[in-house]
């Protein structure tokens, strides 16, 4: 294993690997799984921590532009988005070969480093720094506070008892309303929109407004409690709500009054389990929770189309 | 729609007893695909031209700010629109891919009706990317139905502004106010007369304006971000038409005809570097333009405008 | 007989689109007004002198917050 580690950082890596990958094809998965563990990663940057980050970047950058040398001379034109794109390449080439891993992986570090190597934010990794400009208060309402006022608003709660709530006029909330949303066009890095779903993932709220309940049934709290633990829960109610916008019901409303859950506590659960895939970045979960969800779309989809005397093809046979 | 399989039949030399048992199978299926996507067509034909006209009068009729109730049937009719693609999709996975795998392992590559398989699935393939085109048509028609004519809004905006912009007065003393633009949020003016500060609530049809004015400058930008689009798409073009005149000379053995195709090639490849070079220029052209017809229309959003309109040249 | 049933389905789709409660209610539309507050401390009208946040009399809280430059509102609206 530690040769093998040593073989990668020297460069002879390749030679081992397919040696490797010739001799022991029958236990490959077992191999593969030793050496996964033994691996120690950075829990910010994610980096194995047998290098330093300086060596990974220098790594990437000298292969990178080797290629991009390369390309030029036999002719090809590369704009600012090839070469994104050559450096993306072999940062995972690289990161795989260094860490000896899987590709899930390879994109939970993708994750944890795409505000540094590609200028996006990802949810799930951001940190708020104080002297971004995008995220000064407005009118003296920060983001947190500003997600919390939606998140009231769009529970159900009238906006003029937020505002009463908050201690200002409506001119106000009207203005927040507004450059709140700009700021989260303006910042390419994401970080406004970002960080404003996390905050709504997170349901955040603020003591001014800790007394404004939207109304919940008891069966709406049982619901909203289960979809906020159960992953396959969530994963009907999702297919549900897309079902009935496909019949031409509102999805939201149809949740409400079906399972007592309002749009905001939907969307907050939505964004808590994304912000959790994107943590835990593992690809045989997402699979299986996508094709369930598509099942339990096909599901609900029969129960709207009979409730609306069958689909208009339902009549073609094969 | 069968000449297919006379041409297999040929390759076979008029031997019918040779087909192998499958083959019939084959045929039945074949034909059933085509007639079940016939019918399939059918259908998508049948519900567009019926919801068009219906989708067109509940765009106009409906009251609401959102147009709440247009949407839910824009979706109803999208959703049996999809239910039929996905009808197609589901069969032809269990009725032709599902054949085709199971012959397939049961022959070999070598076998000499081997093309009667092969040509069976892109006989079937080919059938379903034509279904494929049908449903985008239809599906394009019905996203039209979504458009509106957003200068008629737009007009509604500026009349209601021009009636109602010398109808207030101070709430402390009475003096008139003019409102001197269309705000789009709540705004405090103060009174001319006794410095009182008033709060003035735009009307619901005003605060729309910021929802349409980028809509609307884009209906009337269409034009250049037509020419943007179609620039852009030469490029394809003239790779594949250069693409085809160099698979033309291969086996090409006059040397005059290479030269002559080769220069043709060559005036291909210039047009296409031209192409490439020009269409981000209309690009910038469609967006200088737009974001000026959006500033036009609502200049209170200009500065931040401004910074999108960089952030997209950009990107 | 096929006419039909696309018909009937639009109709039907048609019909529970328009009986539907929309999600947050009916969307309710306004004229544009104007308004004023006085202070409901002393009285006094809300002068534009001092900003918009504090009475410009009896030094009353308007607005528990300090503005910054946004759409309409500028920082300038503070008062002093």
């Amino acid at each position: 294993m530690f040769k093998k580690l040593f073989g990668a950082l020297t460069g002879d890596k390749q030679e081992n690997q397919n040696y490797e990958a010739q001799t022991s094809n029958d236990n490959y998965e077992n191999d593969y799984e030793d050496n996964y563990k033994e691996v120690e990663y950075d829990p910010e940057t994610l980096h194995g921590t047998h290098y330093t980050v300086e060596d990974f970047d220098n790594e990437v950058e000298a292969r990178a532009e080797a290629w991009i040398a390369d390309e030029r001379a036999s002719g090809e034109n590369l704009d600012e988005k090839d070469i994104q794109n050559i450096y993306f390449n072999y940062r995972r080439t690289v990161y795989t070969e260094w860490n000896n891993c899987d590709s899930d992986q390879m994109i939970r570090f993708e994750h944890a480093n795409s505000l540094k190597y590609s200028g996006i934010q990802t949810s799930g990794f951001v940190k708020v720094d104080d002297n971004n400009p995008f995220l000064e208060p407005v009118h003296g309402v920060d983001l947190r506070t500003y997600t919390a006022m939606c998140l009231k608003i769009s529970a159900g709660i009238d906006y003029l008892e937020v505002c009463k709530a908050m201690g200002f006029e409506p001119i106000v909330w009207e203005e927040l309303n507004t450059i709140w949303p700009q700021r989260m066009g303006e910042d390419t890095s994401f970080t406004v929109t970002t960080l404003f779903g996390q905050y709504y993932a997170e349901n955040v709220t603020v003591p001014q407004l800790e007394n404004l309940k939207a109304e919940i049934s008891e069966e709406g709290a049982a619901n909203l409690e289960r979809m906020k633990t159960d992953r396959y829960f969530y994963e009907e109610l999702a297919g549900a709500r897309q079902a009935a916008y496909e019949y031409g019901i509102d999805g939201a409303q149809w949740i409400l009054e079906n399972f007592g859950i309002n749009l905001a506590d939907f969307q907050s659960v939505a964004m808590q389990w994304m912000t959790e895939q994107n943590q835990n970045w593992n690809s045989q979960d997402i699979i299986e929770f996508s094709n369930y969800q598509q099942e339990k779309q096909k599901e609900y989809a029969a129960k709207f189309a009979t409730e609306q005397g069958g689909n208009i093809a339902d009549d073609v046979n094969f | 729609m069968f000449g297919l399989f006379n041409k297999s039949k040929d390759k076979n030399e008029g031997s019918k007893q040779s087909y192998p048992e499958w083959y019939a199978e084959l045929q039945e299926s074949q034909q059933r695909w085509f007639s079940f996507l016939e019918k399939l067509e059918a259908k998508m034909e049948e519900l567009a031209t019926a919801s068009i006209p219906e989708l067109k009068q509940l765009l106009q009729e409906d009251e609401d700010l959102y147009k709440r109730t247009f949407h839910r049937v824009y979706s109803g009719v999208n959703g049996q629109l999809n239910n039929i693609r996905e009808k197609a999709r589901d069969i032809y996975e269990e009725k032709v891919n599902d054949l085709y795998y199971n012959i397939n392992s049961q022959i070999s590559v070598l076998d000499k009706h081997h093309d009667l398989l092969s040509d069976f699935r892109s006989a079937c393939s080919n059938r379903y990317n034509e279904f494929d085109d049908k449903y985008d048509y239809w599906r394009k028609q019905i996203e039209k139905t979504q458009e509106r004519d957003l200068e008629i809004e737009y007009q509604k905006i500026l009349n209601e502004f021009e009636t109602i912009k010398d109808k207030f007065s101070c709430k402390q003393c009475g003096g008139n106010i003019l409102i001197e633009k269309i705000f789009l949020i709540e705004t405090y003016i103060s009174c001319p007369y006794c410095h009182t500060q008033n709060t003035f609530a735009p009307s619901t049809l005003g605060r729309n304006l910021q929802n349409i004015a980028r809509e609307l400058a884009e209906q009337r930008t269409a034009h250049l971000h037509e020419a943007y689009e179609n620039e852009k798409d030469k490029e394809r073009d003239l790779y594949h038409q250069r693409h085809e005149l160099s698979l033309s000379i291969i086996h090409e053995s006059n040397k005059k005809v290479v030269s002559e195709v080769q220069s043709k090639m060559d005036d291909l490849e210039e047009q296409r570097q031209f192409a490439i070079q020009n269409a981000p220029k209309l690009r910038e052209v469609y967006l200088r333009a737009m974001y000026d017809e959006w500033n036009k229309i609502t200049p209170d959003l200009k500065e931040h405008n401004e910074k999108m309109y960089q952030n997209q040249l950009k990107y | 007989m096929e006419e039909k049933k696309v018909n009937s389905f639009l109709s039907r789709l048609k019909e529970n689109a328009q009986k539907q409660t929309n999600y947050g209610g009916e969307f309710e539309t306004t004229e544009a007004k104007m308004s004023a507050k006085d202070c409901p401390n002393c009285g006094a009208g809300r002068a534009k002198e001092d900003g918009v946040t504090h009475c410009a009399y009896c030094g009353f809280e308007f607005l528990n917050v300090k503005l910054t430059d946004g759409l309409y509102i500028k920082k300038e609206d503070n008062s002093i």
